[in-house]
This record gives structure tokens, sequence and C-alpha cells, in this order.
């Protein structure tokens, strides 16, 4: 067998952390004074890092690192929720703002238009409350898409309003 | 209860905490509270140290759908303490704490500070503050934190081939410096058995 790798050395100067060498560098060893010379070498380099003094956390740090950790939740779930809470609103108002648009240009259908549109948007909303827990993207991108609709609705009804005026 | 969680393994305290369990990620803390304030202490020195650690566990925790639980925790807190560091040490612009003052060597002596003697350790401190960040931080975290080559290779986010060269290069620095002959590796056995 060839001289052990000495990334090999190294990790068998671990100890028990790498595991035990096996039957083959075992064997190795005993017959290599090479190896296990760097082997003895790794191992007087780790007793000495180890005994470099390392300074311990404050008495209070888990209790700390606790509250920190209750207030962070805390501010994550709200924000979780106002963005939740914006997307269902813009969603709602965007489609009641849609049924307005197509009021206008179809006012028989507005009662039947409205209802429909409100059921899409509890079916919407439905299936963004249950994607949240998976993904919290998923109610960000449903406000983007509601606040484009509305806007583009806003522009919608302003040209349809306007359009009698510039008639007359 | 206290007794319970101490008896828990990572993964299964992990997902208790990130359902906001407060005592299983005091649990965790608490576990792992020293090799993560080892880590930053090394990188931002001792003043910013605890403040950046505890950010690393709530930052963890916060995320932590995002870890894969089949592997294991440490690295993973380690990456998120090591990139917090870095993100502090920009905002001051200064450089890590290898140029702070030496720590006072402890009162009480460890296992290995009595086989290495203090001289030795001094001796150490003093080389190891010589090694390029790099190579300085591959060596604890491989012989003091004992991390695995792939683990180490994702916490410094540098492919394992460096790893292996920072630690080749790293160790024969540091036994140069301190000579092959120094106290500790006289005393010192086979530590695998034969």
């Amino acid at each position: 067998m060839s001289h052990l790798e000495p990334s090999r050395i190294a990790e068998l100067s671990r100890g028990q952390a790498a595991g035990l060498a096996g039957d083959d560098e075992r064997s190795h060893l005993e017959g290599c004074d090479e190896c296990r010379a760097a082997l003895r070498r790794d191992q007087a380099l780790g007793q000495a890092l180890r005994a470099v003094p390392a300074p311990m956390p404050s008495a209070s740090f888990v209790a700390l690192a606790q509250a920190r950790f209750a207030a962070a939740r805390r501010a994550h779930d709200v924000r979780r929720r106002v963005i939740a809470s914006v997307g269902a609103a813009a969603l709602t108002l965007s489609t009641l703002l849609v049924a307005a648009t197509a009021g206008l240009v179809a006012s028989k259908q507005l009662v039947l238009f409205v209802a429909l549109r409100i059921k899409d948007a509890v079916v919407a909303l439905d299936l963004a409350s249950t994607l949240l827990g998976r993904n919290p993207i998923v109610p960000v991108v449903a406000a983007l898409v509601c606040v484009t609709t509305l806007v583009l609705s806003m522009g919608a009804i302003a040209r349809l309003a306007r359009a009698p005026a510039e008639a007359k | 209860m206290a007794q319970g969680l101490t008896e828990q393994d990572d993964g299964v305290l992990a997902l208790r905490a990130s359902e906001g369990d407060g005592p299983a990620f005091g649990e965790i803390v608490r576990r792992y509270q020293a090799q993560i304030f080892r880590l930053c202490r090394r990188y931002v020195g001792s003043g910013d140290a605890e403040d950046i650690a505890q950010e690393a566990f709530v930052k963890a925790f916060l995320n932590v759908k995002r870890f894969d639980t089949s592997r294991p925790l440490s690295p993973w807190l380690l990456t998120i303490a090591r990139r917090l560091c870095i993100d502090r040490l920009r905002q001051r612009k200064a450089r890590p704490s290898s140029d702070d003052e030496p720590e006072a060597l402890p009162t009480q002596a460890t296992a290995e500070a009595d086989t290495a003697s203090k001289e030795t350790i001094v001796l150490l401190q003093g080389a190891l503050k010589e090694l390029p960040e790099g190579q300085r931080e591959a060596v604890m975290l491989f012989h003091v934190e004992e991390l695995a080559y792939k683990d180490i290779a994702a916490v410094l986010d540098v492919p394992m081939g460096t790893v292996m060269t920072w630690l080749h290069r790293a160790r024969a620095q540091l036994r140069q410096k301190l000579g092959d002959e120094h106290p500790a590796a006289k005393k010192l056995s086979m530590g695998v058995e034969t």
C-alpha cells in the first residue's frame, strides 16, 4: 500500500471524530514510520490548537437569543399578515373595479358580472392563503397582480368617463 | 421538559424551533453557542461577536425551511454566521479581529492546555494571526470544530480543493513557526488504534 494521503492522515489525527482507520490503513500505519510520524505531527498540532484559549459567550447569551428570536418571529408574522391583507384587499378592490368598468360597458349584465368576479376573488384568496404557508412570495405576487389590475381598471374607467364628454 | 429537549436530535429541535417553540430554539443555541461565538470572535473581535452570533441563530431559524435536515446543523449555522460577520466587516470597513490584542490565557487550564505548554499556546496564537484569513479559518474549523472537508468548503464558500490546499499550507506554516519538536508534540502518542 502506498503512503496515506496527507488529508486522510489529518482526518485520522482527529481520532474518533473522523472514524478509526480501516484495516488497510491500520496495517500501513503499523509498518510505515513516515506516515506514523505525519500522524503524530498532525495530532500534536490539533491538540495545541484546541488548547488555544477559546472564550465563551456570556451567561445571558441563550436568554438574549431567545428574546430576539421571539421578537423577530412576531415581526415576521405581522409582516406576513400585512402582506396577505394587502393582497386580499387589492384583489377585492380590483375585482370590484373590473366589475364597475364592465358595468359601464354593459350595464345590463353588471349585477351578474360583479357576483361572478366576487366568487372568483374568494377562490383566488382561498388558493393564496393555502399557498401562503408554503411560499410567502405568493401573496406578494398576488398583490402585485391586483395592483396592476387596479391601475389598468382605473385607466379604463377614466377613458370611458372622458369618452361621452369628448363626444359632446 | 428541558431534560427531554436535551435528548432530542438537531433535526427535531430545528423543526420545533421553526414553528416558534422557544425552548427548542434555546436548546439549539445552547448546543452551538460556543462554536458560533468562536467563529464570530475570530472574524469581528470580541465587541460584536455576541451580537452577530445571536443574529445568526435568529436568522437561521426564521429561514429554517431552507435547511436540509439530512445535513448536520453546525455547518449551516456557521455559514450564516460567517456571512453576517463579513457584512459587519464591510459595514465597518475594518479588518478582522486579527489586529485585536491576544486573549489572556484562561485561569482554568483545559485538558489540552496541560499537554501543550503556555509557551506553545502563545507561540501558536501569534502564528495563527500571521496566517491569511482563509487558512486560519480552515485550520480552526478542521482541528478545533472538527468539521468535514466538504462542510468547511460550504462554510467558507470555496471549493474543497481550496480547503485542502489552505489546510496544507496552514499546517506547514504553523509547524514551521512552532517547530516540529515543540513540547506538545513530544508528549503525544499515537491517537489511532493499531
